[in-house]
């Protein structure tokens, strides 16, 4: 027999589920519409249920959610952004506003406390974001890496 | 892949069919949701993460 699954949109970008395991989230990279699918996730099954979509920026690659302030942040590659969302209590994320990145951005990631931000941009650069208290990314500057940067991630303890 | 935060739970997207697929984890091994032995498919997910 074959997994359960449940659809998405053109070419999925992996999926991200948010730290209370109520929803999940996966960035449609090649969708013609930029789209992020939203799901349920049924915590005693485990079961995803599509939940709708929602408009990214161009080409969207990787979704993180802030632990501590229902926020939620979308790399957007092909236009140097991320895209910053609130969560409401459906699960649905409202856009509030974009901010820019190095170029070819591809993975975020936020720190276990919810105070940082961090994109990995594969032209050899990390885009560091400090996390307001409303979730909103303020930029706290740049770091160079040795290479192509694709992936990044961070230790830390939560709150 | 990704798991959740009670560790009990990994999702698998599939670019190819444009799907999220979804397992159980039972002591480190993976159990599809609904299948008897989903093995052949978790070796191909490991084997595409050796050879990245």
């Amino acid at each position: 027999m074959t997994p359960a699954t449940a659809s998405t949109g053109s070419s999925p970008f992996g999926v991200t589920v948010d730290p209370s395991s109520r929803f999940a989230y996966v960035p449609n990279a090649y969708d013609p519409n930029n789209t992020v699918t939203e799901y349920t996730l049924d915590s005693v099954a485990g079961l995803l249920t599509p939940n709708g979509e929602v408009t990214a920026g161009n080409q969207p690659t990787s979704v993180a959610v802030n632990p501590s302030s229902n926020a939620a942040y979308v790399v957007n590659r092909a236009d140097t952004t991320v895209s910053e969302y609130g969560i409401d209590s459906s699960g649905n994320l409202v856009l509030k506003n974009k901010i820019a990145t190095g170029q070819e951005p591809f993975r975020i990631a936020v720190d276990p406390s919810g105070g940082f931000a961090h994109v990995a941009n594969e032209t050899g650069s990390v885009s560091i974001y400090a996390i307001n208290s409303n979730g909103s990314l303020t930029s706290a500057g740049t770091a160079i890496t040795t290479g192509s940067a694709s992936s990044v991630a961070v230790t830390g303890t939560k709150k | 892949m990704t798991v959740d935060a009670s560790d009990r739970f990994a999702y698998v997207v599939n670019q190819a069919d444009d799907t999220v697929s979804m397992y159980t984890i039972n002591q480190c091994q993976f159990r599809s949701l609904d299948a008897d032995d989903p093995s052949h498919r978790v070796n191909r997910i490991l084997s595409f993460w050796r050879h990245r």
